[in-house]
């Protein structure tokens, strides 16, 4: 019983120094990028030409139309992005932040916290890739696109809590880090990014087993103009629940042994 | 009214070896039984045994001790950094630490900015960052270098930087593990005096050194720890006459 109250106590003054991970999340944003002209653009650009590039390829390989084919890719691969690297990254948080870990008392919530924000700012930079492919192929989502503001909340939580796992499984094994950037690089190409779902046969396990088809589909269908399944929604908010109670008690396990795991 | 309790707590930690952290050891203890678990390179350090004392208002305690006696798990324990195995640790009052002085300083970011991230990781507001600011640059003496990246300082000017910062927090407990040297022999006493009225600000000082000077200048009250156990506890020229 009080493990999990001092885990409850760890999230809600995570929760509480707000200030202090935002500020060190955009701190982390701008020491990346010191002394670059273009800075965080530069990630941006980066997959505005990556994403002309496969576009071009795949719409033929695939034979779409490329106007349909690149906002499509754009606004699914704007979000893989942002879960993969979350992930990917998630495995060194409590590494990392060693240093503060093992000379501060601040809960250990609040580096998962400004991993998050760090991510967060690095999607809005890219989300500009998104408006500019729209302007190019004068796509007009309308306004079922303001759909994607709840649909990423409900994302957010879920990699929230996935990051959590990771970054807790990773400090205590050492051996998950190169499973888990193994696991996402496979996750690209079995999810249906590149690749149109129609493409496939009617329904096939492998789009209705994926989570991660449900977790994109609550966020680039609205950036498509079309509105995310009731079963996507569905499947992301029970994902949450189940998946956020599974970390919580890892969590309560976990927490007073991180000091120790980071060495 | 500031105050520590610390009641008969025990810290016992795993030290891991090479492979013991590997899902495959895991899973094969699991398999087995754990038969193999003296195989697995883990290895339990008992840092601390029923170390229990209680420190009021006006106390400075030294901790002294050989090597790795127990010093600085303590002053861990104290800042709630480690928690304990077992016992119970009551800490009242704001709690400021003086362990490693560099910490959360960023090497691209220059002196302003580096008070700003160090006040916030502090849990200081921005009107209180503010006002500690002249403080700082009247006792590092960085003048326009303040407005430089702090990888360009060298180390005693970091030092200077970093010890302004947390020096300027006031706190109703400090917790310092060993006086850091901080450059030169003028800038040495400077810090002294500026430790001092720190000290002399707080309401509870704990203090972990192997200079009995220091001790002897700052505390009141010493504990001394041998392997983890408490060999004395008391007034500071009660336990310094048996240490030694």
């Amino acid at each position: 019983m009080r493990t999990l109250y001092l885990a409850i106590q760890d999230l809600k003054k995570a929760a509480l120094q707000h200030r202090v991970w935002l500020h060190l999340g955009w701190v982390e944003v701008k020491q990346r990028y010191r002394r670059s002209v273009i800075g965080p653009w530069w990630i941006s650009l980066s997959m505005l030409i990556f994403i002309l590039m496969m576009g071009i390829v795949f719409s033929r390989l695939f034979h779409q139309k490329i106007q349909e084919y690149i906002p499509f890719f754009t606004a699914g691969f704007l979000f893989w992005t942002f879960i993969s690297t979350s992930v990917i990254e998630a495995a060194e948080i409590f590494k990392s932040n060693g240093g503060f870990i093992k000379q501060i008392n601040l809960p250990h919530s609040l580096y998962v916290f400004k991993h998050i924000v760090r991510q967060v700012i690095c999607l809005l930079h890219n989300f500009v890739v998104y408006l500019l492919v729209c302007l190019v192929f004068k796509f007009n989502p309308g306004f079922k696109a303001l759909l994607v503001i709840p649909g990423f909340v409900i994302l957010a939580l879920n990699v929230y809590w996935i990051c959590f796992l990771v970054a807790i499984l990773c400090a205590r094994f050492r051996d998950i880090v190169p499973m888990i950037s193994s696991c996402v690089q496979i996750a690209f190409f079995i999810t249906p990014i590149s690749w149109m779902p129609r493409l496939l046969d009617q329904n096939p396990a492998i789009l209705k087993l994926n989570p991660l088809v449900y977790l994109l589909d609550v966020v680039r269908a609205p950036l498509l103009g079309t509105l995310p399944t009731e079963i996507s929604w569905f499947f992301c908010s029970v994902m949450a629940v189940i998946g956020s109670i599974i970390t919580f008690l890892a969590f309560s396990l976990a927490r007073p042994r991180i000091a120790f795991w980071v060495d | 009214m500031a105050c520590i309790e610390v009641q008969d707590i025990s810290l016992i930690y795993p030290i891991f070896g090479a492979n013991a952290r590997s899902l495959r050891t895991t899973i094969i203890n699991m398999a087995t039984g754990g038969r193999l678990d003296k195989n697995s390179g883990k290895v339990l350090v008992e840092a601390l045994k029923g170390v229990s004392f209680q420190l009021e208002k006006g106390d400075r305690l030294a901790i002294i001790g050989h090597n790795g006696a127990g010093k600085s798990t303590l002053l861990k324990v104290l800042a709630k950094i480690y928690e304990p195995t077992r016992g119970s640790i009551h800490v009242q009052g704001r709690v400021n630490c003086l362990f490693d002085i560099m910490m959360g300083m960023d090497q691209e970011l220059n002196g302003y900015e580096n008070i700003m991230l160090r006040g916030i990781i502090l849990g200081l507001s921005k009107f209180e960052i503010r006002q500690i600011i002249p403080q700082v640059e009247e006792f590092s003496e960085l003048g326009d270098f303040m407005k430089m990246p702090i990888k360009t300082y060298s180390a005693g000017m970091k030092v200077r930087l970093a010890f302004g910062i947390i020096t300027s927090v006031a706190s109703e407990i400090l917790l310092i593990d060993e006086i850091v040297n901080v450059g030169d022999t003028r800038f040495m006493e400077k810090a002294k005096q500026r430790m001092k009225s720190l000290v002399h600000q707080s309401d509870i000082l704990v203090l972990s050194t192997h200079d009995l000077h220091v001790v002897r200048e700052f505390c009141n009250k010493a504990i001394w720890l041998e392997q983890g156990r408490v060999k004395a506890f008391g007034a500071i020229e009660d336990v310094l006459s048996n240490y030694k």
